[in-house]
């Protein structure tokens, strides 16, 4: 960092400790320490797009600042933003700060945050600088998981109301669905990944954001193979797809611009020449892409979540997965 | 560095015919272990059944037919093209460090595809093989251009420097690419790390024939490679036109590398490697290293992929990884081997 950056950031940081100053804080505890910080944030910069800010916006918190990607074109936007909850750069005040590996500490510190929340994700040399400008949480949501990195950030962004007002909501609709279902422990369902170069298909057991978490609340089973992984994850030899035969098998569609329903179901072929024939899923058309939101990190995306996975389990007969003897 | 690449008397010969067969015989049943072995146990009779009685209805002989049998091809191809391509680059430069990835060649195929894919969404894979030869010839260009500005013009260490600072340079780019365009560039994600796995076998339609032509090429080209290797005073004291020699010898590089990223990406060692193993057992006279590091090359990438394979079930690791892996530690032993 050069001289003139640092007296820069110094200038911005005791100009910005006045405002601070006046407002009220409270105590925080988070993955890189415990900090001060305003009960009521008024500026907050989101160091993720996916998982801090869109999250932070629908829960009606103040956001003025996000890392984003850039497209083919060289415009920015917010992975998941007009596909989750409608918005980008053009349509909020949300300004671009760089992505979130390639974050601009200036572009932060003209926004004059009085709040700053990343993940483990965020080079710590840089969450070291920030620290300068505002109180910089970082937020383990690998650790913490959807539903409690969502009420952390709901906490310390003042809108825990209305996070748990939300949840609520969202609890009762799993129990309406799994009253639809019955007996959920005895459907299985397995969650999968692919992009539309076949490269490599990606199983889940865990942490694929809102799908999983639905899944995972509504009690369903996983193959025995996946549920036997100790990673939350991990790429899957073509041979062994069989393995991952269930009622249900799950896919994702609208991760990027090239990733249609048609293109996503070819690279399963692609990968995995046959793939459909060897497992009784998808024979039975019960192999579902789903939208790109509903693999998100938002209560928007669980509710999507939770509705597909009704709308396709209890909202039409299907045929129970037997394992071959 | 000459010193190491420079060829000692042919003493060789009947040694040398030896082990043609012995390797060969190595190669087919490397070739049959990758078939028969994979993340999934197959009976072997389910393996012969698969190629004489055939059900595409049966998963398991599509994963013999569809899935194992042309990534062993591709490994054999791959393997054999980026060994012999490392054997004519080190004779040309008499430079035991020259390989395609050193001197620029593979990250300039690499480069140029993922400019043509990325940034201008190129999708015909017929012109693939194409982009990758420019990007490797381009790449090629820009090494020798630079090692001739320096003083002491394109020496070994010169072309070596020039190479690290091109692909350095190039990779960075690549990178760069990457932060810029995030989201179209996970597609070439696991092909930029050396992949055999989920290839697509039509590419080798595409650069199967140029290919051939080129190792065919590098094979008779192979002794004057010797002579090539002794200098190019000698090599023209000889009657060699080591211009124009080594001019269709770049081109059978380019070709080769181009095929071989084309078909699994970069894939990184296999041209250092393997061309000092071969020269353990038959010595310098390039007439026997050529074709033997092809097979080799084969050989090589065939037993890497197997252990790419099988090693971590339900994972696949990609072959890259494996090749460096085992490619780094192998090439410092080959190094304090011949210096004691």
């Amino acid at each position: 960092m050069s001289l003139r950056t640092l007296f820069a950031l110094a200038g911005l940081a005791l100009t910005l400790a006045i405002p601070a100053f006046a407002q009220e804080t409270r105590n925080v505890t988070a993955a890189n320490g415990t900090f001060d910080i305003p009960v009521a944030p008024q500026r907050i910069v989101a160091l993720n797009d996916q998982i801090i800010a869109l999250p932070l916006y629908e829960l009606g918190a103040s956001v003025v600042g996000s890392a984003g990607r850039v497209d083919a074109e060289g415009k920015t936007f917010m992975r998941g933003g007009m596909d989750t909850l409608g918005i980008d750069y053009a349509n909020t005040d949300i300004q671009y700060v760089g992505q979130f590996n390639a974050l601009n500490v200036e572009a932060i510190a003209a926004l004059q945050p009085d709040l700053i929340i990343g993940g483990t994700y965020t080079d710590l040399a840089v969450v070291d600088q920030l620290q300068s400008i505002a109180p910089t949480l970082v937020i383990d949501n690998g650790a913490l998981g959807l539903i409690e990195t969502l009420r952390t950030l709901a906490d310390v962004s003042g809108q825990s109301g209305n996070f748990e007002a939300r949840y609520q909501s969202y609890q009762a609709n799993i129990e309406r669905t799994k009253s639809f279902i019955g007996d959920t422990a005895a459907i299985s369902a397995t969650t999968t990944f692919m992009f539309p170069e076949a490269d490599d298909l990606w199983v889940y057991r865990a942490n694929l954001g809102a799908i999983t978490q639905v899944l995972s609340d509504l009690g369903f089973a996983q193959p025995a193979a996946v549920a036997a992984l100790n990673a939350t994850q991990a790429s899957w030899s073509a041979e062994l797809i069989q393995q991952l035969d269930a009622d249900f098998i799950f896919g994702f569609y609208r991760q990027q611009p090239d990733a249609t329903p048609e293109t996503i179901r070819a690279a399963y072929e692609k990968f995995a020449p046959g793939w459909c024939a060897a497992l009784t899923a998808c024979q039975n058309g019960q192999f579902v892409v789903l939208p790109g939101p509903t693999f998100g990190s938002t209560m928007t995306g669980l509710e999507l979540a939770l509705e597909l996975v009704e709308n396709n389990v209890a909202g039409r007969p299907f045929t129970p997965f037997v394992e071959a003897p | 560095m000459t010193v190491a690449a420079a060829p000692s008397p042919v003493r060789h010969s009947a040694r040398s015919w030896s082990g043609v067969p012995v390797l060969l015989a190595i190669l087919a049943g490397l070739f049959l272990l990758h078939i028969a072995v994979g993340a999934k146990a197959l009976p072997l009779g389910t393996v012969v059944d698969a190629f004489f009685a055939f059900d595409s209805k049966d998963f398991d002989h599509v994963i013999v037919f569809n899935l194992r049998l042309p990534r062993a091809v591709i490994a054999v191809v791959v393997g054999a093209t980026l060994a012999l391509a490392g054997a004519l680059m080190q004779g040309v430069t008499r430079n035991p460090l020259a390989d395609p990835a050193l001197l620029g060649l593979t990250s300039g195929a690499a480069f140029a595809v993922v400019i043509a894919t990325s940034v201008y969404g190129l999708a015909t894979m017929a012109l693939l093989p194409w982009i990758a030869m420019a990007g490797s010839l381009g790449a090629a260009a820009i090494v020798y251009i630079i090692a001739r500005l320096v003083p002491g013009g394109a020496t070994p260490l010169s072309m070596t420097l020039a190479g690290a600072s091109v692909s350095a340079f190039l990779g960075a780019v690549i990178s760069a690419i990457h932060l810029l365009n995030q989201e179209t560039f996970e597609n070439l994600r696991v092909w930029l790390t050396g992949s055999l796995a989920g290839r697509d076998v039509t590419m080798l339609y595409y650069v199967g024939p140029p290919m051939l032509v080129a190792l065919l090429a590098g094979i008779l080209l192979a002794p004057r490679v010797t002579v090539l290797a002794m200098g190019d005073d000698v090599a023209q004291g000889l009657g060699v036109r080591t211009g124009p020699l080594k001019a269709q010898l770049l081109a059978v590089v380019v070709v080769l590398t181009a095929g071989a990223v084309a078909l699994a990406g970069p894939l990184g060692f296999i041209g250092l490697v393997i061309p000092h193993v071969v020269r353990l057992y038959v010595g310098s006279d390039y007439r026997w290293i050529v074709p033997y590091a092809a097979l080799a090359g084969a050989a090589y990438l065939l037993g890497v992929d197997i252990i790419a394979r099988v090693a971590i079930p339900p994972r696949e690791i990609s072959t890259g990884i494996i090749t460096a892996m085992i490619g780094a530690p192998l090439f410092v032993h080959l190094v304090r081997r011949r210096t004691r």
